[in-house]
């Protein structure tokens, strides 16, 4: 149950790969099969009854789905009393719970989402994903499953120690990484370069905080929060340490301490253009 | 201290004092405005960590008594990095003052009023301080403070300029009426308890990014929003201008070389012709006492008088326009912002011996005193940088050991040198310092440095009124010592050197009638004064104690007369001085100069020894005592001596043979 019936990505896929579902299927049909397969691996039988107190909705809704997906052969609804899934509809219910799996998996092993966001998120991302990126992110769970340990890093297992020392980039020499972590609320895309890579003059806008945390909160509370500019204003003789100009502020402090600051051009930015910097002040 | 024994005599008012205290973030004025509040002249210095201590003042307002605390400066009351900041939020949350006066700097008022809103919500009765208008005018701001009081709840603000004391009247009636309200509120006053409770919440980092984005807003609503936008592009200052020469990454150690020179040259070349003076009228003045009061008419009292207080007390006071020239060295230094740029420029260097830049203020703050340089590594957030740092601040030479320094160059080396020995010696201190500082971080305080992480204040013309009030300080504070402990610990030198006294002498008195006929020129009656008066100290408690260490410092090539010095200097280093003035006074009657008796007395390597030694040796009492208690172990202060005066000891050793050996000996 733990693997996706899929090929490796990127060929031209088949018709119909096992993990797809019909398209003609919508979003709150899919649901209904998996209650009905809630309910029947339950031992209990799916009554109309149930399936509108499971899904809270009013029973003549669920009957016209039920209608819909006997057209489509997926149940057995002649009885209009009781609803039994058809063997593809077995299948296909069985499908759309191995993706629901999946995406918990997904959440809960590589991106370390807590158990009740990962079900939470599951469910909504389930219907919404389309069959391209769900494809792409089963390719991309076996790669980071089955490839670290050949190219010598635990990549998950760094992200880890990332996310438990609450640093929002990954750990170790990369620090230029795209990735984000619970820190994200304090970090936007793109990181950007570090303030030690600026030109003396040079400046930007901050998008990215990386220190232990207690430096970091020292950090913060003397204004170095995303989206201040900062400017690189020199460095000291020897190369270290260097030295900060903020909104109201000089401050100086190690290169190792720096190189945690990442910022954006201003032009990237786009805020102050050529134009808006000529708004200095008098 | 004259003020606030007036502040005791005074009346005490009917109801009780109201307790102020002063917050806000370092460098944000706070010292100023207690100055400007009380009339102390507490220390200011432009720059991060001047005040480590809870420092107190009171003042009289309408009837009322209020005692302000001045409290060091920190960022946030929640995570406090280093002791004086532990010092301030621990006042704030377990002292819970009636009213807290909030000073902040208009220059960087959204990242000061994060504290604001800290101290609001955890329920102070707030006053809050827009300092710096000066500088916020001349930038062309203009606070709206009715803006800001709205945007705070209705808290008052006044706006000041607190070294000059500027708004300190509406400050007053301001507190007042926020301690009046809190009176009429005295049931909804926070107990001791509440704002200490709050302080157990758990204050995220979300929670300071939120106050900080209020605090911007609300700088934005009492400057204009263009004053304060963190996003829009800096405007280059004067500072910025300044920095870009002075903190340079290639000529920034020059004039880092240049200033240290400034200091040097103010407090030794200007100082030269006034000391010259200050010396001339002591002679004068002993000479004329000697002169008007005769011989033989109470004599101790004369002895105590003439060798005691003009030759101890006055020996050290030769030096006091050094001293002063010092202080006011150090004072610019302070003041003008170049302090916190000296710790940027040699960070690095400090890196190397195991100290961080900021391990440099104290050492700064030394060349003044040792006991002020030691309490400022209180700023230091590392507690092993700290106590290295504190163990080397007696090694830079402070002011105290500037006249042992006058008094030995001069006697002992031809003009040339004496330039370089001054100068050798302030470096010999500082590569101690350094060397020591290695050795400690190899040694008792191995582990990781701590951050090196300093705001830098823009720089500032040094106010006339505050250098002058501070140097004015200093030296009275020098002038108390000298007439306190150094007159009473020279009155006790001048006992031990003249008691028991002699009454025998193997000398024999001069002939009675006429020039002697040949036995030997001993019958001039002034030589045989003088070899009567050294075989009496000879006899005396301290000729027997110096004797008795002979042996001991008998490698140093100092004599029985040097090691009572020594015996001085452990109280106070001046009192090496004294205590070598004393015995000249006592052993010659003419009008030979102590440094011309020294150069006559001991060879140039003996001279140099002391020089080391005393530089070196045994940090004096005030010094151990502050060290015992800021390191919180008797343990540190021991090792500090004994550290401290076996390196002094062998050095000084070592500097005698080798002396010697290039023929400087005897
Ligand atoms: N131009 C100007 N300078 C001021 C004003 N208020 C204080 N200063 C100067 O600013 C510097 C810092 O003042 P302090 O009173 O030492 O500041 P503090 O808040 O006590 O600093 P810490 O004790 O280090 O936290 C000193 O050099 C003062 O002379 C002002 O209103 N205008
Ligand atoms: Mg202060």
């Amino acid at each position: 149950m733990a693997r996706i019936e899929r090929r490796p990505t990127g060929r031209p896929s088949p018709e119909r790969s096992p993990t797809e579902i019909p398209p003609a299927l919508s979003e709150s049909l899919e649901d209904y099969l998996e209650v009905i397969r809630g309910l029947r691996a339950e031992g209990r039988v799916a009554r109309v009854r149930d399936i509108a107190a499971r899904k809270g909705v009013r029973m003549p809704s669920v009957a016209s789905a039920m209608k819909r997906l006997a057209d489509e052969g997926l149940v057995d609804y002649r009885t209009r009393e009781y609803v039994d899934l058809t063997p593809e509809g077995e299948q296909a219910a069985e499908r759309v719970a191995q993706r629901h799996a999946f995406l918990k998996r997904f959440l809960r092993e590589v991106l370390l989402v807590s158990p009740a966001t990962a079900e939470r998120d599951a469910c909504a991302l389930e219907h919404s994903l389309s069959p391209e990126t769900l494809d792409r992110i089963a390719g991309f769970y076996q790669y980071i499953k089955g490839c670290p340990r050949g190219v010598g890093r635990d990549i998950v297992g760094e992200f880890r120690d990332c996310c438990a020392s609450g640093e929002t980039g990954p750990a170790g020499e990369c620090h230029h990484g795209q990735a984000r972590g619970p820190g994200a609320a304090v970090a936007d895309y793109p990181c950007g370069r570090s303030v030690v890579e600026l030109r003396e003059g040079e400046g930007g806008r901050i998008s990215r905080l990386r220190a232990v945390p207690e430096i970091r909160r020292r950090l913060v509370e003397l204004g170095l929060l995303p989206g201040t500019r900062v400017e690189l204003e020199g460095v000291a003789p020897l190369g270290d340490p260097v030295r900060l100009r903020l909104r109201g502020c000089r401050l100086c402090l190690r290169r190792e301490e720096a190189e945690g600051i990442f910022v954006e051009n201003e032009a990237d930015g786009g805020l102050d253009g050529p134009a808006g910097g000529g708004a200095a002040r008098l | 201290m004259r003020l606030r024994l007036c502040s005791r005599s005074r009346p005490r008012p009917v109801s009780p004092a109201v307790r102020v205290a002063l917050a806000g973030n370092p460098n944000s004025g706070k010292t100023s405005v207690l100055n400007a509040l009380t009339g102390l002249r507490h220390r200011v210095g432009n720059y991060p960590g001047v005040t480590v201590d809870v420092r107190e003042g009171s003042y009289e307002f309408n009837g009322r008594l209020y005692e302000v605390v001045d409290l060091p400066g920190t960022y946030s009351l929640e995570a406090p990095r280093s002791e004086d900041e532990r010092l301030a939020r621990n006042y704030l949350l377990h002292r819970s003052p009636d009213v807290v006066v909030n000073v902040l700097d208009l220059g960087n008022l959204a990242r000061h009023l994060a504290l604001t809103l800290e101290l609001l919500e955890r329920g102070f009765r707030l006053v809050v301080v827009l300092n710096f208008a000066d500088e916020a005018r001349r930038s062309g701001m203009a606070p709206d403070p009715q803006a800001l009081s709205e945007a705070l709840g209705g808290v008052s603000v006044v706006v000041t300029e607190g070294h000059r004391g500027v708004g300190a009247a509406q400050l007053k009636a301001a507190i007042a009426s926020a301690a009046a309200a809190g009176d009429i509120a005295a049931a909804a006053r926070p107990a001791a308890g509440a704002a200490a409770g709050a302080a157990t919440r758990d204050d995220t980092e979300a929670e300071l990014v939120r106050r900080l984005a209020r605090a911007r807003l609300i700088a934005a609503l009492t400057l204009g929003s263009e004053a304060t936008d963190p996003a829009g592009p800096e405007r280059e200052t004067l500072s910025d201008r300044i920095d870009r020469v002075v903190a340079h990454r290639v000529w920034g150690l020059f004039f880092f070389a240049a200033a240290m020179y400034g200091v040097f040259w103010v407090t030794f070349a200007a100082g030269e012709p006034l000391a010259a003076g200050i010396e001339a009228g002591i002679a004068a003045l002993a000479a004329a006492v000697g002169n008007l009061w005769p011989e033989a008419t109470a004599p101790l009292l004369r002895s105590l008088l003439l060798e005691g207080v003009l030759g101890g007390v006055g020996s050290v006071l030769v030096f006091l326009p050094n001293i002063v020239l010092l202080f006011l060295g150090v004072s610019l230094l302070e003041d003008s912002g170049y302090m916190a740029r000296a710790a940027f420029l040699v960070d690095r260097l400090m890196r190397v011996v195991g100290l961080q830049g900021r391990s440099f203020v104290p050492m700064l703050v030394g060349l003044g005193c040792s006991v002020p340089g030691i309490m400022a590594a209180r700023t230091l957030d590392n507690e092993r940088d700290r106590l290295a740092t504190m163990f080397v601040v007696p090694l830079v030479p402070c002011g105290a050991r500037v006249p042992i320094f006058l008094l030995l160059i001069p006697a002992f080396l031809p003009q040339t040198l004496r330039a370089p020995a001054l100068m050798g010696v302030y470096l010999l201190g500082l590569g101690l310092a350094a060397a020591t500082a290695r050795l400690l971080r190899l040694t008792a305080l191995r582990g990781s440095a701590g951050v090196f992480l300093l705001e830098l204040p823009p720089y500032r013309w040094p106010s006339l009124k505050v250098i002058a009030g501070q140097v004015w300080t200093r030296a009275s504070l020098y002038l108390q010592k000298a007439a306190t402990v150094i007159l009473l610990f020279s009155i006790i030198l001048w006992g031990l050197s003249t008691f028991p006294q002699k009454a025998e002498f193997t000398v024999d008195a001069p002939p009675a009638g006429g020039p002697a006929g040949g036995l030997d020129s001993v019958a001039d009656p002034l030589t045989i004064a003088r070899l009567r008066a050294a075989e009496a100290l000879e006899y005396s408690f301290a000729g027997r104690l110096g004797r008795w260490l002979e042996p001991v410092f008998r490698p140093l090539g100092f004599d029985w007369r040097l090691n009572t010095a020594l015996i001085g200097a452990l109280a106070a280093k001046e009192l090496f001085v004294s205590q070598l003035g004393i015995i000249h006074a006592v052993e010659a009657e003419d009008t030979d100069s102590l440094a011309e008796a020294l150069r006559a007395t001991y060879p140039p390597a003996t001279g140099l020894a002391a020089l080391v030694f005393t530089l070196i040796a045994s940090p004096c009492v005030a010094t151990l005592a502050v060290m015992r208690r800021e390191a919180g172990r008797r343990r540190w202060a021991i090792l500090q001596w004994v550290v401290l005066t076996l390196a002094g000891y062998l050095l000084a050793a070592a500097t005698y043979q080798v002396a010697g050996l290039i023929g400087l000996g005897a």
